[in-house]
């Protein structure tokens, strides 16, 4: 998601941002309204229960948008709004998947849930990974064979060489 | 860096339950093979305190698998 970006993104919290309230003055920033497993899953499955949530679900389904989506959405907005923690949160999300699939399944809808292989863009990767290392794998072996040549020169001129000097050992 | 929690979280929960739904299957098959008065009584002895030692990640597995088989015989209805 974040790490195909090509271009820069503007709507980020620019720094210092969480400082420009008083602490405490956030929802986030107070105790959660449910703090155990057991109260956020009752709160999702009363909620899923709602009519209205049953029909916009299985809208949002039908649109192809992927559970896993939903459910992160869902959550982060709830964490958000003060509802429950992160931590209770993510233990929550498998529980909310599956009450969405339900609802999904309930209503037929032919739904995506987003954890899904993409065995292609898995292989293009390997392939493209394998390619990388070849290349890099030549390059070193290039430079070991300049560097070789480049070693075996100066040896050459080094035994071509023939002392002249006064004091220097006859052969 | 995890960029998507949803799937991370749902892959482990959907394996976890796939395994206690098998184990739960071979504890019954061998149950009913050697299956003890004191075995039985084992079995049907109420754990005291068991709802305040359970953890949070049993819990949520709880709710899981709970939803899970509401949605299988969901589906084995529509398939018939």
């Amino acid at each position: 998601m974040y790490e195909n970006r090509t271009e820069p993104t503007f709507d980020a919290p620019i720094p210092g941002m969480s400082m420009t309230h008083e602490v405490g003055a956030r929802p986030w920033q107070q105790p959660a309204q449910y703090s155990t497993i057991d109260e956020v899953a009752q709160f999702y499955i009363g909620q899923m229960q709602n009519d209205s949530f049953v029909e916009q679900t299985a809208n949002l389904l039908e649109t192809k948008m992927p559970v896993t989506m939903i459910a992160n959405t869902m959550q982060t907005s709830n964490i958000m709004n003060g509802i429950h923690n992160i931590d209770v949160g993510i233990l929550a999300l498998p529980i909310i998947m599956e009450m969405i699939m339900y609802i999904g399944d309930s209503a037929g809808v032919d739904y995506v849930v987003g954890i899904e292989r993409n065995i292609e863009e898995e292989v293009k990767d390997s392939a493209m990974a394998l390619a990388v290392s070849r290349i890099e794998d030549a390059k070193i072996s290039d430079e070991v064979v300049v560097e070789e040549e480049k070693m075996e020169e100066p040896m050459q001129e080094m035994q071509e060489e023939v002392p002249t000097g006064l004091m220097s050992r006859r052969s | 860096m995890i960029t998507n929690p949803a799937k991370a979280v749902y892959m482990k929960f959907d394996l976890a339950a796939q395994l206690m739904a098998r184990s739960m299957s071979s504890d019954t098959k061998e149950d009913k093979v050697s299956g003890g008065l004191l075995k039985r009584m084992n079995i049907s002895k109420p754990k005291e305190g068991k709802e305040k030692e359970a953890e949070p990640l049993d819990i949520a597995m709880r709710y899981f698998m709970e939803i899970r088989k509401q949605r299988n015989a969901l589906k084995n209805k529509q398939d018939k």
